[in-house]
């Protein structure tokens, strides 16, 4: 990976091109495009809200009276406003937006149609849909049972019980910042980190063999890199079945313990009337949803600067 | 504040945003009707140019029809038509008179008749049904009115022979039927006449067609014109008219929808396009002078496909296009989908210069098909360059294939008969009881016991495994191999050439089959060394005391004649395979090693050896001995005899193709002489060369190393060398190589430049050619392993590309790095190899696809094989456009009888008996005794058939080719001779005799110089005989023998013969097919 600082010897804008008209790819750049517009959208929305609500927290008059999209109401203003004609041209443009698209897509690109399957030849790199690709790029991290079955499912239970955890109970059915910090950067740290991020590595920097390849290096099939990782107990020097899944059954004791400890602590510092009004139940769930979270990025650093490999390894998973 | 809702105004992005729309639909529709359908331009463009093409095309067989028709006997057929039609005129019209009173009486009738037949028809259905259902009344009552219709009178005006008059007459029902039907015969009888008399003016007419069709070459006016037609009323521009389906493979080929041009008859090249007003706008603006070929590519596309004798054999409608040139058949919409040239199609369409590689998957078992060329030269230069010895390919060296089958099924025989035996409780010591273990009791019951069970199956085994044996030896006598037995180097060669020949082969002998193998000196030291030790060591096997004893006092080399030899080489036939002279100034054929400085390298009493028989080995060898010959003494210290059961196949053959001329030893003597005196080069090898000085451990580290690197580069898959005889190919296969994935072609370092892709990771490599496409083809890969020599700007000789072409850039040990050697092939011959390989693919098309001849057809096919195994072409024009290189010599002028060229064998099968044939091929000099200078049918000839040796199986096949090329009926029935009267006899034999007879002065008598008529019974066949008596020069076109013996013109004419009222020729015939040693005598007696 280091040697990636080469790129800016000669910057290979072909290999680029490549990546991107790839008809596989060509949603990522949209993606790549959309999700930072839509965040500060909607981030720019949610900084306006937050305005309007100083306003009228500030103005208990004004408080009264309702609101339109971000200003407080004026007097001239109709109270009601009819769908027919606003809100349907809204939806118009939308759908004539839609069509432009669709339409210039579907012409311009055909199916990424490839040579029939030929089941005694594997592509290199073998990649799967672009929405799988963040679980393929967390493959390199985990072990399969894990990086496939229980933290896809872990997301999606998850994902399920967040609004039952979610005791807070401003910022329905509005943009803010203010009165939902620490869900907005719990999401953040969720979706754009944990899932768009490892998308976009899956996408655009593995090439072939799942090797990193910096944008602007050529996708070289003959690259050899140096990329032997090895178990942790094996780096403490205890080898042996016995040794590798006690000493990870400690470390993984011991990271739950002090993650636990050091997100209870952090929570009640800052967001301890939310504390008061969960109960154990909904406690219990966030902190494991939490640790789940953080011991991705954890035992990113340990994969790829220590080249560790696994920390736990039983006969019947590993992690 | 505005509303922020209510007041914004989107028209702005709403217009915008339609108007986005309205383009992007127009570009929908523009894409979908014309975008991606190219084709309708092409075929608009075709129409109109096409139909001024035919015009062109039409003036032009116009006038030449023109022309046709003022020839004397066109016009004459003219004349006669004209004067028959004339002829038949006046009957003609009478019978048309007739003719018309018939038709106006039938008028007549019709009415009355359908009435009444109406009628009858109704009520005889409604008596069936009533009869049916058994009513009698109501069938008697419809009886009745059946009679009444039948009684009742029509009133008919009949039309007399005047027109318009009329007689009116009464007739009931059935009389109108007889007049009816005699109106009917007569009409016929009329028609009749008439065809009569048209026939003789009808004739003449089709006389004049059809030679107007043969005088005409192309289509003739009327049909061109049908053709315009159809192009101008009937096109319909799609798809559906020119898509070809072929169902039962589901292939679907739409070539045509672009290629408008390739089905037409009318012939059409670029040229004719371009007249047709096909012009690029440069040609159109510029100036019209400057078409050229290839300017315009919708020109390309529509020209007619050439060889349409080829599209006869392969109808394009059962083949379709793509199974011969490759591409994706069914896409339309570019020429690059269309073609299949972009990554994801796996087979694109071949260049023009690789077309016929789409012959190889369908004919893989011809070595010379009809109009392939290149893909001939390229399957030759596989078989005689030996690709074959290090890969793989199906059909060639098809001997080891076989052998290890035969092996196979031996195993599998003596595994069943030892079950056999088993399973009946039978001792296999009781088969031939040597020790005397059993009474005779015993042995009777337990054969008794194996009767009972398995009555014949022993004896079909044994007969199997004698026949597995049969076909044994002859495959070993078959296989060939593509170098020479290296256990003869200590005996063959001097030990200080070895080094400078392995290390640089084409320094020495430019031009040789030996490829380069890109050694270091020290591999080029232990592989020599190496070799040397596992020859044969010559004193052992004492090859000099046997020689001495066979040559006698000719094993001398001071006492040969160089200028004899000289004499003898350039005429006894050597040149037919081997060459003389370096560069431009050699002579001679290149099938064989250009001997030009073979005194340099070899040892003399080998040479004698080895012109004398070279196929005699120097000592017996058994191939799974590995390295231990079979000195007979070392075996069978006793002396008991060989024995093949227990110690495997004994080879007493070297596997050379080269035949044994049957020269006696101061021949041989003469002729080695002469060649040692061939020091081209100048150079010696005399010095004794480093690796064979040393001693020790330096000696065994250097034989270690050898056999490393001898097995390493897979010498042994072209030589034979001790120690490694069972030795397999190093190589990949390359059967299927078209079709292998191209991930898994090796293309290196360089696969990014191949794909020409901007940045390569190692642009320190050097690209050779900068202007090339994407070579990331199988193609591409190929030409580039294979390599080729040009002339650089001195004129020396540079190797473009090569098999070590894609280790570039690599960091590798010498083993690791790619063994595969230069063969510095010159670039057609770098195209005829690719264009082979593109073809050698996993066909993916049904059997009905594969050209699987049978008869004469796959006898031609399997004959070839042999022919150019043997260069039979050296000497024989075997095909009718053949030209030996024998016969290009300047010895072989012709000018006397000594120097007559060998005979062609075109039509041989139809000259000779198979079976004289087969015994011909077996032994050429036709002698019982010994063998040597007796020499077959024509011993006056300097030139020598040499005797090859063949294989049971080769003869087979030869005789068979060669009766399939005459086309002779299988099986050929000889027919009896119809003997000779007294009178006759008596006839022929003055004439044979008389001092002014032709025969004799060439075939008769001492000093012959033609053939011997005694052969004749047993070699010719009668109607051969019959043909060349009558034109020698026909049959074998500069034969010395004259022509027009017969006929009136003859010189000749023996007054006895004149008076002999039969068929001179059949009399001739007959009698030579008599003339047998016995004839000669009462010959010989009567002059």
């Amino acid at each position: 990976m280091t040697e990636g600082l080469m790129i800016f010897a000669k910057f290979d804008w072909h290999q680029i091109g490549e990546i991107i008209s790839t008809p596989d790819n060509i949603p990522m750049v949209l993606l790549m495009i959309l999700i930072p517009y839509f965040t500060w959208y909607a981030l720019k929305q949610a900084r306006e809200n937050d305005r309007l609500i100083a306003q009228l927290e500030a103005d208990p008059e004004m408080a009264k009276t309702h609101h339109r999209k971000r200003f407080p109401m004026e007097k001239k203003w109709e109270p009601t406003v009819l769908v027919w004609p606003h809100l349907l041209k809204i939806e118009f443009l939308a759908a004539i937006c839609v069509m432009v698209f669709l339409i210039v897509w579907s012409v311009a690109f055909n199916a990424p149609l490839e040579e029939p399957a030929n089941p005694n030849l594997t592509m290199n790199p073998s990649k799967a849909p672009w929405y799988f690709l963040g679980l393929q790029e967390m493959l390199v991290y985990f072990d399969p049972w894990i990086a496939g079955v229980v933290m896809p499912t872990v997301i999606i239970i998850g994902l399920m019980a967040i609004p039952y955890c979610d005791v807070n109970p401003l910022g329905n059915g509005y943009y803010t910042w203010n009165q939902r910090k620490y869900a907005i950067t719990t999401f953040f740290f969720g979706f754009h980190v944990l899932w768009i991020l490892m998308v976009l590595i899956g996408v655009f920097i593995r090439g072939p063999g799942w090797m990193w390849f910096w944008p602007g290096q050529t996708w070289d099939h003959h690259r050899m890199i140096y990329e032997t990782n090895r178990n942790l107990n094996d780096i403490l020097g205890l080898e042996g079945a016995v040794w590798a899944a006690l000493v990870g059954i400690i470390a993984i004791g011991l990271y739950t313990v002090v993650t636990a400890f050091i997100i209870h602590k952090l929570y009640m510092k800052y967001k301890g009337d939310l504390y008061a009004r969960m109960n154990l139940l909904q406690y219990g769930t966030m902190q494991v949803l939490l640790i789940m979270m953080i011991s991705l990025p954890v035992k990113i650093f340990l994969r790829l600067a220590l080249r560790v490999k696994y920390v736990m390894v039983t006969p019947w998973f590993n992690i | 504040m505005k509303d922020p809702i209510t007041d914004r105004s989107l028209s702005w992005p709403l217009a915008i945003a339609s108007a986005l729309l309205l383009l992007s639909t127009a570009w929908v529709l523009y894409d979908e009707i014309w975008g991606a359908r190219p084709w309708k331009g092409y075929q608009k463009t075709f129409r109109k140019v096409f139909v001024e093409r035919l015009e062109n095309f039409k003036q032009q067989q116009v006038a030449k029809e023109q022309d046709i028709r003022q020839e004397k006997s066109f016009l004459e057929m003219e004349e006669a038509r004209k004067a028959a039609m004339e002829d038949a005129k006046k009957s003609l019209a009478e019978v048309q008179v007739q003719m018309d009173l018939i038709n106006r009486k039938n008028a007549a009738l019709t009415p009355a008749m359908q009435d009444a037949r109406g009628r009858l028809g109704e009520f005889t259905y409604q008596l069936e049904k009533a009869r049916k259902g058994k009513k009698e009344g109501e069938a008697k009552a419809l009886e009745a009115k059946i009679e009444k219709i039948k009684a009742k009178k029509y009133k008919v005006a009949m039309p007399a022979l005047e027109k318009g008059k009329t007689e009116t007459v009464e007739m009931v029902f059935d009389e109108i039927a007889a007049e009816f039907s005699s109106l009917k015969n007569l009409r016929g009888d009329l028609q009749r006449q008439q065809a009569a008399l048209n026939g003789p003016a009808r004739e003449i007419q089709s006389k004049m067609a059809s030679y107007l069709q043969a005088r005409i070459h192309g289509l003739q006016p009327h049909q061109i014109d049908a053709r315009i037609t159809e192009l101008k009323e009937k096109f319909r521009v799609g798809i559906q008219d020119y898509q070809i389906h072929v169902e039962d493979v589901g292939l679907v080929d739409r070539c045509q929808v672009c290629h408008l041009g390739a089905m037409e008859k009318v012939a059409t090249t670029q040229k004719d396009l371009f007249d047709a007003g096909l012009k690029t706008s440069k040609e159109v603006w510029g100036d019209p002078s400057t078409y050229s070929k290839e300017k315009s590519a919708l020109r390309r596309a529509l020209v007619s496909h050439p060889r349409p004798d080829l599209l006869k054999v392969h109808d394009p409608e059962k083949f379709g296009c793509s199974p011969c040139h490759g591409g994706n058949g069914i896409a339309t919409t570019s020429v690059v989908r269309g073609h299949g040239w972009h990554k994801y199609w796996l087979y694109p369409l071949f260049e023009m210069e690789n077309a016929e590689a789409g012959c190889q998957q369908c004919h893989t078992g011809s070595l010379h098909l009809e109009g392939a060329t290149t893909l001939n030269v390229g399957k030759e230069i596989f078989s005689e360059r030996g690709c074959w010895g290090c890969h793989r390919m199906e059909g060639f060296d098809q001997e080891v294939d076989d052998l290890k089958l035969i092996a196979t099924r031996q195993g599998v025989l003596t595994r069943e008969r030892k079950e056999l035996l088993k399973s009946q409780a039978f001792d296999e010591g009781m088969l031939d009881d040597e020790d005397d273990l059993y009474t005779d009791e015993q042995l009777d019951e337990a054969q008794k016991r194996l009767d009972q069970v398995y009555p014949y199956k022993l004896s079909e085994m044994e007969t199997e495994e004698i026949e597995l044996a049969k076909r044994r030896s002859s495959l070993h006598a078959q296989r060939k191999r593509v170098g020479p037995n290296l256990k003869d180097l200590r005996a063959k060669v001097k030990p200080g050439w070895l080094a400078h020949w392995i290390d640089s082969p084409h320094v020495f002998r430019p031009g040789t089959k030996m490829p380069s193998f890109r050694l270091d000196p020290d591999q080029v030291q232990s592989i020599s060394a190496f070799l040397w030790e596992h020859a044969i060591d010559p004193e052992r096997a004492g090859y000099l005391a046997a020689l001495q004893k066979e040559a006698g006092k000719h094993l001398n080399q001071k006492a040969a004649d160089a200028v004899r030899g000289k004499n003898l080489f350039e005429t006894r036939g050597c040149m037919a395979c081997h060459s003389m002279g370096e560069g431009d100034s050699s002579q001679g054929s290149d099938f064989a090693a250009n001997l030009s400085r073979v005194g340099e390298k070899i040892q003399f009493p080998f040479l004698m050896r080895w012109i004398q028989n070279p196929r005699k080995r120097l000592v017996p060898s058994v191939p799974e001995s590995k390295g231990r010959d079979r000195f007979h003494r070392d075996l069978y210290p006793d002396g008991d005899p060989y024995d093949a059961e227990t110690d495997g196949v004994l080879l007493t053959t070297n596997a050379t193709v080269m035949p044994q001329f049957r020269l006696p030893w101061d021949e041989v003597r003469d002729i080695a002489g002469y060649l040692m005196t061939q020091r081209g080069g100048g150079g010696s090898f005399e010095e004794v060369p480093p690796w064979l000085k040393a001693e020790g451990e330096a000696k065994e580290k250097l034989l270690a190393d050898g056999q490393k690197w001898v097995s390493h580069f897979g010498c042994a898959g072209c030589h034979e060398i001790g120690g490694f005889e069972t030795e397999g190919r190093i190589g990949t296969e390359l059967t299927k190589e078209g079709s292998k994935p191209l991930d898994r072609l090796d293309f290196g370092l360089f696969t990014h430049q191949a794909k020409k892709l901007a940045f390569s990771t190692h642009d320190w490599i050097e690209p050779i050619h900068k202007d090339e496409g994407n070579w990331y083809t199988h193609k591409g890969f190929f030409v580039r392993k294979l390599g080729w020599v040009e002339q650089d700007e001195e004129g020396e000789d540079k190797l473009v590309y090569g098999p070590d072409f894609f280790d570039q850039g690599k960091e590798r040990s010498r083993e690791e790095k790619l063994r595969m050697p230069n063969f510095r092939l010159s670039k057609n011959e770098n195209t005829a190899v690719t264009t082979f390989l593109l073809g050698s693919v996993d066909s993916q098309f049904p059997p009905r696809f594969y050209h699987n001849p049978e008869g004469r057809a796959k006898a031609i096919e399997e004959g070839w094989w042999i022919i150019k195994k043997y260069n039979c072409q050296g000497c024989h024009a075997v095909g009718v456009s053949d030209k030996p290189s024998l016969g290009e010599l300047p010895w072989f002028d012709g000018r006397s009888a000594e120097r007559t060229a060998p005979p062609t064998l075109v039509g041989e099968g139809s000259r000779v008996y198979s079976d004289w044939l087969s015994g011909f091929l077996r032994d050429p000099s036709m002698a019982t005794g010994a063998h040597e200078n007796r020499n077959g049918i024509r011993p006056y000839l300097a030139v020598r058939m040499p005797s090859f040796h063949f294989s049971e199986e080769e003869v087979g096949k030869l005789v068979r080719f060669f009766e399939a090329m005459s086309s002779q009926p299988t099986p050929y029935i000889k027919k009896e001779n119809v003997p000779l009267s007294r009178k006759e006899l008596a006839l022929m034999r003055k004439a044979f005799t008389d001092k002014e007879g032709p025969c004799q002065k060439c075939h008769v008598g001492d000093g012959m110089i033609a053939p011997n008529f005694v052969h004749t019974p047993a070699r010719l066949k009668p109607s051969w005989i019959r043909r060349w008596l009558l034109d020698p020069s026909q049959l074998s076109p500069g034969t010395s023998m004259p022509s027009g013996l017969f006929g009136t013109q003859a010189p000749w004419k023996y007054p006895p013969l004149m008076g002999y009222g039969g068929d001179h020729v059949d009399l001739f015939v007959r009698y030579l097919r008599q003339y047998d040693e016995g004839e000669a005598k009462a010959l010989e007696k009567m002059e």
